[in-house]
């Protein structure tokens, strides 16, 4: 008994005083989907969810949750009535309640509103098996504080959820909890959606957590929609440097267009020829300079051999990590340092001259002017650290 | 609910705020002659004489007390909070004790200490020693009195400041080569400037309008204040126009000095004055210990111990004129005639039930109040703060006069009721109650109460379940004030009795002013039994809370 649970998001604007913290936001949610809100902070990833949730009345646009419009021009559905569940970054849980009163509370209230059949007995019934859906059996007659962070997550969680809501938000919940806690949450948190096939919004700047999260990615910069599509499509084909970098790290090497059709082939900056990858409906025509976004572990390396053809360069910093080496190599022909990843046993020595391969089809088009990767500072990482993937 | 809150709040604001001042200014441009209105009162007055001293005298009243108070709160404060002089603790909740006593009651102690005929410490200790009796009637009997009730003003946030004040400025200070004396006036003074100035500040307001303590001990000598010429404008014969005249300027002139107050150091208040706590550092007094704590014993000698020590002494004597022996002595007669006093049990009933109303209305006007400026995006956020504190501005007195002007003739008529009474007891607490909640109110984070509302809980529903219960300790703590404070409180309720509105404290001022010595020494204890009575329990149960 799948109840209707899409929720469209249309023009979605919000102004607060001077700022727009959202800017015309549109998405269209199927019943049942994984939605990731990806962004930096300050991008309006909160503020949407809250519009979505009915703690801040749009500026503009118009929120419908399975079919009934409940924002929009002269709409205002208040949050008690939106059926939806909300996990707070502060879990926000009852300090004065004990841990089944807290998840029983939404239970409660319909009892009273008339809107749930059955009794105490039924609702401590609904708690019970809520409490045992996020492995809290048990610990319903404890307090919030007695609770570890972890738990407290959960309660927070099984609380949202007892309800059964049409839509789920869930704000950066696993943000206060460790990194062993937050990998095992995440994997929880999936399997809950799946099982309960509730539509999920997720927020967070956590690139992993999108990745593993969503069936959908948006990332979000500044308020504006930047891209929306499936993790895959996302980390493969970024529409331009943002997004590229929010999904993990990246190179942006200059090119120029060699030929558009039937197949795109670009001459790098390096020298080498290869045929790319381009994002639906860009054109563009021989000779222009352009951009092309390379993954790290998409580029070979390997010692330098005399009669090389393709680009040289010289190791600036390597790093063993055990499962593989990070590399910072200065490519010749190229600006920046371009970074690599490889699994190798014996990694290179600073300074080693090398050879950079980069195969056909592993690079991007960006949809960016080659002249602005001078104009930006990189992005994400300017140690070495930051390119383990993990 | 929710959309009703901000109409609830404006209406509530009207009543209580709105309508009061504005009959007060109102009546006072009334020419009763004429029919017309005009500016003629304040002409005739502020130039009779009596009206003038009475005006005067407030203000040297206030000025005297104010310098008694500081002479004994600051060094009183320093010797507690830096210094090992011995029951340093004692002292310290001796002087919070004071403020659940009430002046006026204070006042009846001192009549019986230090009246002119009968008081127990000339007859006993002055006039055998030789020394002259001291007469407790007129303006040294009132700064007395005054001062010894309000240096606690003063005391408390010297107190709080020197603990929280970190001894590493004093140090920086002595390693730069200053002396200690050049430190304590260069360091440590000026750092207590600001609660210094706001208690002395507030020791002055409340001596310039105080009501009981300048009727009692004033009133037999002619001496009067501007709320005791203003309770005679209104009686004698009725002049209420004139009293609202002499309402407004002090109502704009205390105005201006809490605003200024707080405009200045009200926010600095409650912070620390610098620094992390606990790093203090305290000076060793040797021998002088012993000289400090004498001090500190008479500070509750003479403020607690004499004061209502002779009221329960007094309320076992047969008659005050027969000497001091165990055969005067009686245990219940005095109680007993208590009881079959219809109008003392009625007024008791009375006092309890409307302090215990009003207690629970302002914390309603508080809790919708402090939402509405906290969580709500209605256009009068700005309006809420100034509003709910305005009655500060109004003391006793003169939100006597107002209520009478305002309610007790067409179109409410409630003059001579409980209503009335309720409803000025009510403003008097408002501005406490709004100043605890909205301190309590920022400790709850608002996710909490959006997280109920989520889960399908209406506005009054998440309130009810959530908000309120998370205010529990602000709400239990100013509730418990505010009904120790209606419950003896004189100033306003005197000018709202008429006979048929008894209250425990109007009854209480008037057997004082019959010379029913025994069976006000008798009211006196009760009165004051049920008040420590209500903070004691309430104390235990406070204790029991839920940890956060
Ligand atoms: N109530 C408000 N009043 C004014 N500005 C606000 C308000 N709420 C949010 N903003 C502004 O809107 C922008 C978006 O804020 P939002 O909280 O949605 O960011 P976010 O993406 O959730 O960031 P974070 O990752 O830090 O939580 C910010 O610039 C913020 O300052
Ligand atoms: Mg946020």
């Amino acid at each position: 008994m799948r109840r209707l649970s899409d929720l469209k998001i249309e023009g979605l604007q919000k102004v607060f005083g001077e700022a727009t913290a959202v800017r015309d936001l549109d998405l269209h949610i199927e019943s049942g989907e994984s939605i990731v809100l990806l962004g930096p902070s300050g991008c309006g990833k909160t503020t949407t969810l809250r519009m979505v949730a009915g703690f801040e009345r749009p500026t503009g646009g118009r929120i419908t949750i399975g079919g009934t419009v409940v924002a929009g021009p002269g709409v205002f559905v208040p949050p008690d009535q939106r059926e939806v569940g909300v996990v707070f970054q502060s879990y926000a849980l009852w300090p004065h309640m004990t841990v089944a009163d807290n998840v029983g509370f939404g239970l409660t209230v319909r009892r009273r509103r008339k809107t749930l059949e059955g009794g105490r007995a039924s609702i401590a019934g609904r708690v019970q098996s809520a409490l045992e859906q996020v492995q809290l059996d048990g610990l319903g007659s404890r307090y919030p504080h007695e609770l570890s962070g972890g738990q407290q997550q959960r309660v927070a969680l099984a609380r949202a959820l007892v309800t059964e809501p049409r839509v789920l938000l869930l704000d950066e919940p696993l943000s206060n909890l460790d990194t062993r806690l937050r990998e095992d949450m995440r994997l929880a948190i999936r399997n809950i959606q799946r099982e309960s096939g509730v539509t999920m919004i997720y927020i967070t700047h956590d690139r992993i957590e999108a990745l593993a999260l969503a069936d959908r990615i948006v990332a979000l910069k500044a308020g504006e929609t930047q891209q929306i599509g499936p993790p895959e499509q996302l980390y493969q084909n970024p529409r331009n440097r943002f997004v590229a970098l929010s999904l993990g790290p990246a190179n942006f090497i200059p090119a120029t267009v060699q030929s558009w059709a039937p197949d795109v082939v670009v001459r790098l900056d390096t020298g080498q020829v290869v045929g790319i990858n381009t994002p639906p409906g860009m054109t563009r025509r021989p000779s222009e300079k352009v951009l092309v976004c390379v993954r790290p572990p998409d580029i070979g390396i390997e010692r330098r051999k005399d009669d090389a053809e393709t680009a040289g360069g010289t190791v600036r910093e390597a790093v063993f990590l055990g499962d593989e080496t990070h590399y910072i190599v200065d490519v010749d022909g190229l600006p920046d340092p371009v970074r690599i990843v490889q699994r190798t046993l014996r990694p290179m020595d600073r300074g080693t001259q090398v050879t950079v391969l980069i195969d056909s089809g592993v690079g991007n088009l960006i949809d960016e002017p080659a002249d602005a990767l001078a104009a930006q500072p990189p992005a994400e990482g300017a140690q070495l650290s930051s390119l383990s993937v993990s | 609910m929710e959309s009703l809150a901000p109409w609830l709040w404006v209406a509530a604001t009207f009543f209580l705020v709105v309508v009061p001042v504005g009959s007060l200014l109102w009546k006072s441009l009334e020419l009763p002659e004429s029919g017309s209105r005009g500016l003629d009162n304040y002409a005739e007055v502020l130039t009779q004489g009596s009206v003038l001293e009475a005006i005067f005298n407030s203000f040297w009243i206030g000025t005297a007390t104010t310098i008694g108070a500081l002479l004994i709160a600051v060094p009183f404060a320093f010797l507690v909070s830096r210094t090992d002089m011995p029951g340093r603790r004692f002292f310290r909740s001796v002087a919070v004790l004071t403020f659940a006593a009430p002046s006026f009651i204070a006042a009846m102690g001192w009549i019986l200490l230090l009246g002119p005929r009968g008081g127990l410490l000339n007859e006993y200790v002055l006039v055998p020693l030789g020394l002259p009796a001291f007469d407790i009637f007129g303006a040294k009997g009132i700064i007395l009195v005054l001062t010894l009730f309000l240096y606690p003003l003063v005391f408390l946030p010297v107190t709080d400041a020197l603990d929280n004040m970190d001894s590493r400025l004093e140090e920086a200070a002595e390693s730069a080569g200053a002396t200690r004396w050049h430190t304590l006036r260069a360091v440590t003074l000026p750092l207590m400037l600001p609660p210094i100035f706001s208690g002395s500040l507030l020791v002055f307001i409340s001596a310039f309008v105080i009501f009981g303590p300048v009727a009692l001990l004033g009133g037999p000598v002619g001496f009067q204040t501007i709320p005791t010429a203003m309770l005679e404008l209104m009686t004698f014969p009725p002049r209420i126009e004139y009293a609202a005249v002499l309402g407004l300027p002090v109502l704009f002139a205390l105005g201006v000095l809490l605003y200024l107050q707080r405009k200045l150091y009200g926010k600095r208040a409650y912070t620390t004055v610098g620094g992390k706590p606990g790093q203090k550092r305290t000076v060793e007094l040797g021998v002088w210990r012993w000289v400090a704590w004498f001090f500190g014993f008479v500070v509750l000698l003479f403020s607690i111990v004499l004061p209502f020590g002779v009221l329960l002494l007094t309320s076992f004597r047969k008659a005050v004129g027969l000497p001091l022996t165990w055969d005067n002595l009686v245990l219940f007669d005095n109680y007993r005639a208590l009881v079959e006093r219809p109008a003392i049990l009625e007024s008791f009933w009375n006092s309890l039930w409307i302090a215990l109303v009003a207690t629970v209305a302002s914390i309603v006007v508080a809790v919708l109040a402090v939402w509405l400026l906290e969580r709500s995006r209605t256009r009068l956020r700005p309006a809420i703060q100034p509003f709910m504190l305005a009655p500060l501005a109004f003391p006793g007195a003169i939100l006597g006069i107002a209520m009478v002007i305002a309610y007790s003739g067409s179109p409410y008529w409630l003059g001579g009721t409980l209503t009335i009474m309720l409803l000025a007891y009510l403003i008097r607490v408002v501005p406490q109650s709004f100043t605890y909640v909205h301190a309590g109110f920022k400790q709850v984070n608002a996710e909490t109460e959006e997280a109920a509302r989520v889960l399908g809980a209406s506005w009054s529903e998440s309130m009810r379940r959530v908000t309120i219960p998370l205010l529990r300790g602000p709400i239990l703590s100013i509730g418990v004030l505010n009904f120790v404070l209606l419950f003896r409180e004189l100033d306003v309720s005197i000018f709202l009795f008429t006979g048929t509105n008894n209250v425990a404290p109007v009854i209480l001022y008037n057997l004082a002013s019959e010379s029913q010595f025994q069976l006000m020494g008798a009211l006196s204890v009760v009165m004051l039994v049920i008040n420590l009575g209500v903070v004691l329990v309430a104390r235990r149960l406070l204790g029991v809370r839920v940890a956060h």
